[in-house]
C-alpha cells in the first residue's frame, strides 16, 4: 500500500499546474462557503446578541397581565421573592430589573411614542454592558442636570442631540398625566429596534420621582450561563412561582428575531449548497479528466498483475489527498479572512437605516466556529472522493486490454 | 504434458447490432515449457488478439486457455490478475512504462506487487539491469529515455519476476535494427538460460528467423505452424 500512496503522490504532482488549479479552486470555494457561513452567522448572532443583551435577556419575567396590558399598575407582585429565587439559582449568570411605562416624548417640533425604562445603571452595565452601546455622551449621566439616555433612531426622528432638552409625558401611578423635561445625557445605539427607536432610559430613582412609583418592578430579565438551559430555567421558575409572574423566553418576546435567524440559517444553507455544488462540479470535471486520461496506464498496471482494488485505492487516495490539500489551503485562508472580518467587520453604513429596522448593526462582524471547518472538510472530502467514483466505475468495466486502448 | 493449451478459442467483436467481426476463428494451439515461438501474419490477422487472450488481458468469445493446468478463462478478474502477476510477463509494442515512475521503480513495481522484500527487490533489479545494460538508466523516467532503452526497461520489468511465460507483442516494431537485434538476443538468452516460454507476435523477419517455432495467422485462422 505504501507504494500505492507513493504512486498516488507522484500522480498528483505529475501536472502541478492542474493540481494547483484544483487546490486554488477549492481554496476559493471553501472561502466562499466559510464567508457565507461566518458572515451570515455573525450577522444573525450579533442581532440576537444585541437583542438579548439590551432587551430581554434569555428569559424575561412579568406580571401575568403586563404583556397584555402595559399599565404601570401591572407590576410584579412580590419582586423580592422572584429576585431571591433568581439569585439562588445556579443556572443564572446575571439579571436586571426594570420599571416600565409607555408615554410620549416631544421636542419643540416633534413628538414620538416611547417606552420609558427605569433601570439600575450598575446592573445594566454588568448584564448587557449597556455602556458599550453609547455612541454619544456618557453612560453615567449627570442626575443633577436631570440627564437621561435615549435611543439613536429616536434622537434622529426627534432631530435632537446630546445636551438638548426633551419633554416626556405619561400617566403616573395615580393615573394623573405627568410631564417633565429632561436633558439628553447620552445616545444609545443597541441595534435593538425597540430601544433605538422608542427607548428612553431613566434611573429607577428618576422614574420613581417622575411617576410616583416606589420600588415597583415590571420586568426582570435573566441571563443564563448557558443558553441551552433556557427551557429548564423557564420550567423551574414557572413551577415555583406560577401565580407571581409569567415567564417568556427571548423567542417568545421577539418572534421576529427568532424567525429572522431561521430564515438566515435557511438562506445560508441554500447559498452553501449552491456554492458547494458549483465547486464540486468544477472539481469533479478536473478530477474525471485527470483520471480518464490515465486509463491506459491503469490498463498497463492491470495487465502486469495489479488488482483492480489496488488501483481503486490509489485513485481514491489521490482524490482524497487533493481534497485534503484543497481543504487545508481553503481553511487557512478562510480562517485569516474570518479573523479579519471578526475584528474589522464589513462596513455597511450606507444601508444602516434599513439594517437598523431589521435590528442589524451597520458593521457586520463575522463569526468563527469550528463547526464551519468540520463541515467544509467533510464537504470537500466527500465531493473529491465522489468525483473519483464515476471514472472508477468506468474503469471497473474495462478489461486490461480495453483500458490500454481506451480513447 | 503441455505447459500452455489454447483450446478452441475465438474472438468476435460486435461494433454494432448488425455487424459482427471475427478477429480470431476457433483456434487450437499447445506450447511446451521453454518454447521460443513467434506468431506472424499481416496486420489484422489476429496476432495481438491471440496473445491478449493467452495472457488473460481479454476474454475469448469461446474456448479455453489453460496455463500450467489452470483454466485462465474460468478465473475471476482478481484471480486472473494474480496469475498474470505470478506467471506471465508482458512486453508491449509501445513499451507501456508508467510515466511517473523511474526505470528502477517500473521494474520494481511488479516485485512490490508480489510482496518481495525491499532488499531482495533492489538486488534483483540491480542484477537484471546490469544484464540488460540499463543500470545507468535506473533513475531516469521513461520520457528521459530512447525507445530502445524504454523497451529494455520493459523487458526487465517482464522478466524480473521470473515468469514462466513471456508474451511480447511486436516488441521490435518501434526499435531500430540494432536495438531490435539486441533485444532478440537478450530474449533468446533468457529462453535458453531460464527456460522461460516466450511467445512473440511479429512480422519482423529478424524475429521470425530467431524463433524455434513459427505460427502464421491469416484472417484470424492458423495458416501454418512450423517448428
Amino acid at each position: 500500500m505504501l507504494f500505492q500512496i507513493k504512486l498516488a503522490y507522484k500522480n498528483i504532482w505529475r501536472r502541478p499546474v492542474r493540481t494547483i488549479s484544483i487546490i486554488v479552486m477549492m481554496t476559493f470555494g471553501i472561502m466562499g462557503l466559510l464567508f457565507t457561513q461566518g458572515v451570515y452567522r455573525g450577522m444573525v448572532n450579533q442581532m440576537l446578541h444585541d437583542t438579548i443583551r439590551t432587551g430581554t435577556g434569555h428569559v424575561s419575567l412579568y406580571d401575568h397581565e403586563y404583556r397584555k396590558l402595559k399599565k404601570i399598575t401591572n407590576a410584579i407582585e412580590d419582586p423580592q421573592k422572584v429576585v431571591t429565587f433568581i439569585e439562588n439559582n445556579k443556572l443564572v449568570k446575571n439579571y436586571i430589573t426594570r420599571v416600565l411605562q409607555e408615554g410620549m416624548v416631544s421636542t419643540a417640533s416633534n413628538k414620538r411614542p416611547v417606552t420609558i425604562i427605569g433601570i439600575d445603571h450598575e446592573r445594566e452595565a454588568a448584564f448587557g454592558n449597556l455602556p458599550d452601546y453609547i455612541i454619544d455622551g456618557k453612560y453615567d449621566v449627570n442626575l443633577e442636570r436631570n440627564e437621561i439616555i435615549i435611543g439613536s433612531e429616536l434622537a434622529l426622528k426627534l432631530k435632537t442631540k446630546v445636551g438638548k432638552k426633551i419633554v416626556i409625558q405619561t400617566q403616573g401611578l395615580d393615573k394623573s398625566l405627568s410631564s417633565i423635561a429632561y436633558r439628553i445625557g447620552a445616545i444609545v445605539k443597541t441595534n435593538n429596534p425597540r430601544i433605538d427607536l422608542a427607548g428612553i432610559f431613566l434611573t429607577q430613582a428618576q422614574f420613581n420621582e417622575f411617576l410616583g412609583t416606589s420600588g415597583e418592578i415590571h420586568q426582570i430579565s435573566v441571563m443564563l450561563n448557558n443558553e441551552l438551559d433556557i427551557d429548564t430555567f423557564k420550567q423551574e421558575i414557572d413551577a415555583i412561582l406560577p401565580n407571581v409572574i409569567k415567564s417568556y423566553t427571548w423567542k417568545q418576546i421577539n418572534p421576529m428575531a427568532a424567525y429572522s435567524r431561521d430564515i438566515v440559517y435557511q438562506m445560508e444553507t441554500i447559498i452553501y449548497a449552491i456554492i458547494f455544488v458549483l465547486v464540486a462540479i468544477a472539481i469533479f470535471d478536473i478530477l474525471v479528466v485527470s483520471i480518464l486520461e490515465r486509463v491506459r496506464e491503469f490498463g498497463i498496471m492491470l495487465a502486469i498483475g495489479t488488482t483492480f482494488s489496488k488501483i481503486r485505492y490509489m485513485i481514491i487516495m489521490e482524490s482524497a489527498a487533493i481534497g485534503i490539500l484543497g481543504f487545508l489551503s481553503g481553511a487557512f485562508f478562510s480562517f485569516l479572512m474570518l479573523l479579519y472580518l471578526k475584528h474589522y467587520g464589513i462596513d455597511l453604513s450606507d444601508a444602516s437605516s434599513g439594517l437598523a429596522k431589521m435590528g442589524m448593526a451597520s458593521v457586520m462582524y463575522a463569526n468563527i466556529e469550528a463547526e464551519y471547518f468540520i463541515q467544509a472538510f467533510f464537504a470537500t472530502l466527500i465531493s473529491t472522493v465522489v468525483a473519483s467514483l464515476i471514472p472508477i466505475r468506468i474503469l471497473r468495466r474495462l478489461k486490461p486490454m480495453e483500458a490500454i486502448y481506451f480513447t | 504434458m503441455s505447459f500452455l493449451i489454447v483450446q478452441e478459442i475465438s474472438k468476435t467483436y460486435k461494433p454494432s447490432a448488425s455487424v459482427e467481426v471475427t478477429a480470431l476463428a476457433k483456434t487450437d494451439l499447445t506450447f511446451k515449457q521453454g518454447e521460443f515461438a513467434v506468431i506472424s501474419g499481416p496486420s489484422g490477422s489476429g496476432k495481438t488478439t491471440l496473445l491478449n487472450m493467452i495472457g488473460g488481458l481479454d476474454a475469448p468469445t469461446t474456448g479455453k486457455v489453460i496455463l500450467n493446468d489452470v483454466i485462465l478463462t474460468d478465473l475471476k478478474e482478481k484471480e486472473l490478475a494474480l496469475q498474470r502477476l505470478q506467471h506471465i510477463g508482458f512486453i508491449f509494442q509501445a513499451y507501456n512504462l508508467i510515466p511517473v515512475l523511474t526505470a528502477e521503480e517500473n521494474i520494481e513495481y511488479i516485485l512490490i506487487l508480489q510482496g518481495v522484500n525491499p532488499k531482495e527487490r533492489k538486488e534483483r533489479v540491480k542484477v537484471i539491469a546490469e544484464k540488460l545494460g540499463i543500470y545507468e538508466l535506473l533513475n531516469k523516467r521513461p520520457n528521459e529515455m530512447s525507445g530502445g532503452q524504454q523497451q529494455r526497461v520493459a523487458v526487465a520489468r517482464a522478466v524480473v519476476s521470473h515468469p514462466a511465460l513471456i508474451l511480447a507483442d511486436e516488441p521490435t516494431a518501434n526499435l531500430d535494427s540494432q536495438s531490435g537485434e539486441n533485444l532478440l538476443k537478450l530474449m533468446a538468452d533468457l529462453n535458453r538460460e531460464q527456460k522461460i516460454t516466450i511467445i512473440f507476435s511479429s512480422h519482423d523477419p529478424m524475429v521470425i528467423g530467431k524463433a524455434k517455432r513459427h505460427i502464421v495467422l491469416k484472417d484470424g485462422k492458423i495458416a501454418s505452424d512450423k517448428k
